[in-house]
């Protein structure tokens, strides 16, 4: 009976050593990411968002696009583009953009 | 109590198939959750690790709502503003390439500024000959995939506004860390940019102003805001807002995989609520005859829901990092990277986030023991009697 | 002097609610059973014995009346007291054993006691002692759905003997069991009287009618008590 709780046990204890070295394994094998290229890329472009969804102009560069653009067409259509799904619209598109924002904001020290 | 926890595990055992669906099930369930979690972390760890990088203040001309170009006299009239340090127009947009029905991203640099050649090095591969020699391009895996394969080996036949072709030859290509930000990227000389997109000189697609200060900034973009009422301002800290909003619990998918998940958990709910009539519902009016208190019946019950919720979560978790980092997510990056035919590979930094992982735990396993709580308890209080006659 | 009673049963009557309206199961029954008494209800099936059984053991409560055992009124129990009280004080034999199939034969003798704090060495020390007595220890790993009746039904001895219960009971023991079979229980029941329990045996198997070892023999009709013969 108690070999019983002694198996769950060692279960969830292989599963955790699992979880561990999968951990581990991921972390040392990511440290040939090098964040310098990246910066330097944006650096270089100074464009914001990740090329990830490229079906639309608005899409690619979601930071900076306006409102209107998601309704290329027409204003009553719907948006089209299956990112809209996953990515949610930059808060700046359905607000009224920084001027705003700012004069709310007593200083202006960036995140 | 031991006993009643190795009665549980024995119990799970004894009624294997039915369990087995619903750890199964379950596991599925947290498997997508913490997947999708996973990537959208990665996704945001890596957008917020260049967030510094950027421009502290970007300014866009709006007409009739809609982004237009801006007149380069602004800049100079910016740059006077105090506080600004420089302000300089910048040139890019989209080039549709009607052989794969893609759109290149096309952005113009100035290779007469200092940081120019130092960045590109650590930035790109770069064939120092090819760059030396005209007009040439420094392009994305993506992009150079692309042309290959629709047989523009190393060059790409621009189509300019007025018909004529442009033959722009590669240079360089972005490094493979870069792909998920290089990935549609072609970056050349600006006054090339202009040349492909018709653009005359006075005119660019926004302004770039470079402002030392942080605290700043907000003067500067309400000056600027002051200056040229037709204009929208985005500063770094609405990029930021941009980025930490990305993956919204409003957006679509995240309310898609709640509503997913509770639907789940009522399946199961329903197959436990169901499943307790006849043999087990005997048990436990035996168990009861026998002498069993309706709570320690409920505590093996309990057991046996936070064992398989426990060992499912644990399992589910493994196999999703496993999944996400070491696989790249096969079927789930498509729903995070759209049907473009120019796709990235799913490159993610290895972002654990414990907070993440806690949500996804709380989000899950209690609902799951609380869900087989209604019908164990009901079971649970039944007269023993009824059931052994 | 006031002799100290076992069992006592005192104008208990039973009414059950069913969709066919209401069954009155018991009728003013008055009963007192004293300790290491054996002692048989007999009466044919629906006269109320098998109900009386399960208010001694408080697996029902009474309509009306009181049911005392050892100077306890279990009638009056909360549900959590009374599991206890038939943890700690009643054996009970069922009448389909009511084992639990996927459980061994020795998993299936330690059940009543699982909820207490016992170790499991103790446990199985236990139960194995109580097994051996019948004679069933060997058959200890075996699922109960595998054993024969009559495996079974030492088994459901066993485990009705397992916590040392001062009252044992037993309904219909012998419904699903051989001649054969039927007398070894008799047997057993000997032996157990012998330890100084005291047993109440519902049943309407001639077998039990005469018996040397039974103090009483009390009748039951139509959920009254018709008779009594010691």
């Amino acid at each position: 009976m108690s070999r019983r709780i002694a198996t769950l046990l060692g279960i969830v204890a292989a599963l955790l050593l699992l979880l561990a070295g999968e951990t581990l394994l991921f972390d040392a094998k990511d440290r040939t990411t090098d964040h310098n290229a990246l910066r330097g890329l944006v650096a270089l472009t100074a464009l914001p968002d990740l090329s990830v969804a490229t079906e639309a102009g608005f899409i690619r560069f979601r930071s900076l696009s306006d409102i209107a653009s998601a309704f290329g067409e027409s204003p009553e259509l719907p948006d089209h583009f299956r990112a809209s799904f996953v990515y949610a619209p930059a808060p700046l598109s359905y607000t009224v953009p920084s001027r705003l924002l700012l004069k709310a904001s007593p200083d202006g020290a960036t995140e | 109590m031991k006993n009643l926890l190795a009665f549980a595990i024995g119990s799970l055992l004894r009624r294997g198939g039915k369990n087995l669906f619903i750890f199964f099930v379950f596991t599925l369930l947290v498997f997508i959750l913490a997947s999708t979690f996973l990537i959208s972390n990665a996704l945001k760890s890596q957008l917020l690790s260049t967030l510094d990088a950027l421009p502290p203040i970007t300014v866009e001309r709006i007409v009739a709502g809609r982004q237009t170009e801006i007149d380069t006299s602004r800049a100079d009239s910016i740059a006077e503003i105090a506080g600004v340090s420089r302000a300089f127009p910048r040139v890019w947009g989209f080039y549709y390439f009607p052989p794969a029905g893609v759109n290149f991203a096309v952005v113009g640099v100035d290779p007469l500024l200092p940081s120019y050649s130092q960045t590109l090095t650590t930035v790109a591969d770069i064939d120092g000959e090819r760059l030396a020699s005209g007009d040439t391009m420094i392009v994305g895996e993506g992009v150079d995939a692309i042309l290959r394969r629709h047989l523009f080996d190393g060059y790409l036949l621009f189509v300019k506004p007025d018909g004529e072709l442009k033959r722009v030859d590669v240079a360089g290509r972005f490094k493979g860390e870069t792909v998920l930000q290089s990935n549609d990227l072609i970056v050349m000389d600006t006054g090339l940019v202009r040349e492909i997109f018709g653009l005359p000189e006075h005119l660019a697609t926004d302004i770039v102003v470079e402002v030392p200060n942080p605290q700043e900034v907000p003067t500067v973009a309400r000056k600027i805001a002051t200056l040229y009422p037709d204009s929208r301002i985005v500063t770094r800290r609405d990029l930021a807002a941009s980025y930490h909003a990305l993956f919204d619990y409003k957006s679509g998918l995240f309310l898609a995989l709640f509503l997913v998940g509770i639907f789940t958990l009522f399946v199961i709910l329903y197959d436990k609520a169901s499943g307790l009539s006849g043999e087990e519902r005997r048990e436990i009016g035996i168990l009861k005859a026998l002498g069993w208190r309706t709570g320690e019946i409920l505590a093996v019950k309990i057991y046996e829901s936070a064992i398989l919720a426990l060992v499912a979560y644990l399992v589910a978790v493994t196999a999703s990092i496993g999944y996400v980092f070491g696989l790249q997510a096969p079927v789930l990056r498509d729903l995070f990277t759209g049907y473009s035919a120019l796709r990235p590979p799913l490159l993610l930094p290895f972002e654990i986030d414990g907070a993440t992982l806690a949500l996804i735990f709380f989000a899950t396993v209690p609902l799951f023991v609380a869900a087989t709580l209604v019908p164990a308890w009901r079971a649970a209080t039944l007269e023993a009697d009824e059931v052994i006659r | 002097m006031r002799e100290r009673h076992a069992i006592e049963v005192k104008s208990v009557s039973k009414i059950f609610e069913t969709a066919a309206g209401s069954v009155q199961a018991l009728e003013a029954v008055d009963l007192a059973i004293r300790p290491n008494e054996l002692v048989i209800l007999k009466g044919p099936s629906g006269s109320g014995k098998s109900t009386l059984l399960s208010l001694i053991a408080a697996l029902q409560k009474p309509t009306c009346g009181e049911v005392v055992v050892e100077n306890e009124r279990v009638s009056k129990l909360p549900d959590d007291f009374a599991a206890l009280y038939r943890r700690r004080r009643i054996g009970f034999i069922f009448q389909k054993f009511n084992l639990i199939p996927t459980l061994s034969a020795l998993e299936n003798v330690y059940t009543p006691l699982l909820p207490e704090r016992i170790g499991e060495r103790e446990l199985e020390e236990k139960a194995l002692r109580v097994m051996e007595e019948f004679s069933i220890a060997h058959k200890r790993d075996e699922r109960a759905a595998a054993l024969s009746g009559g495996e079974q039904q030492r088994v459901a001895i066993a485990r009705a003997l397992v916590n040392d219960p001062p009252i044992l009971l037993a309904d219909e023991p012998t419904a699903n069991l051989d001649a054969k079979l039927s007398r070894e229980f008799i047997g057993f029941l000997e032996r157990i009287r012998d330890e100084g329990k005291t047993i109440v045996v519902a049943t309407h198997d001639p077998l039990f009618f005469d018996l040397p070892f039974v103090d009483r023999q009390i009748e039951m009709h139509d959920g009254r008590v018709v008779g009594t013969r010691r």
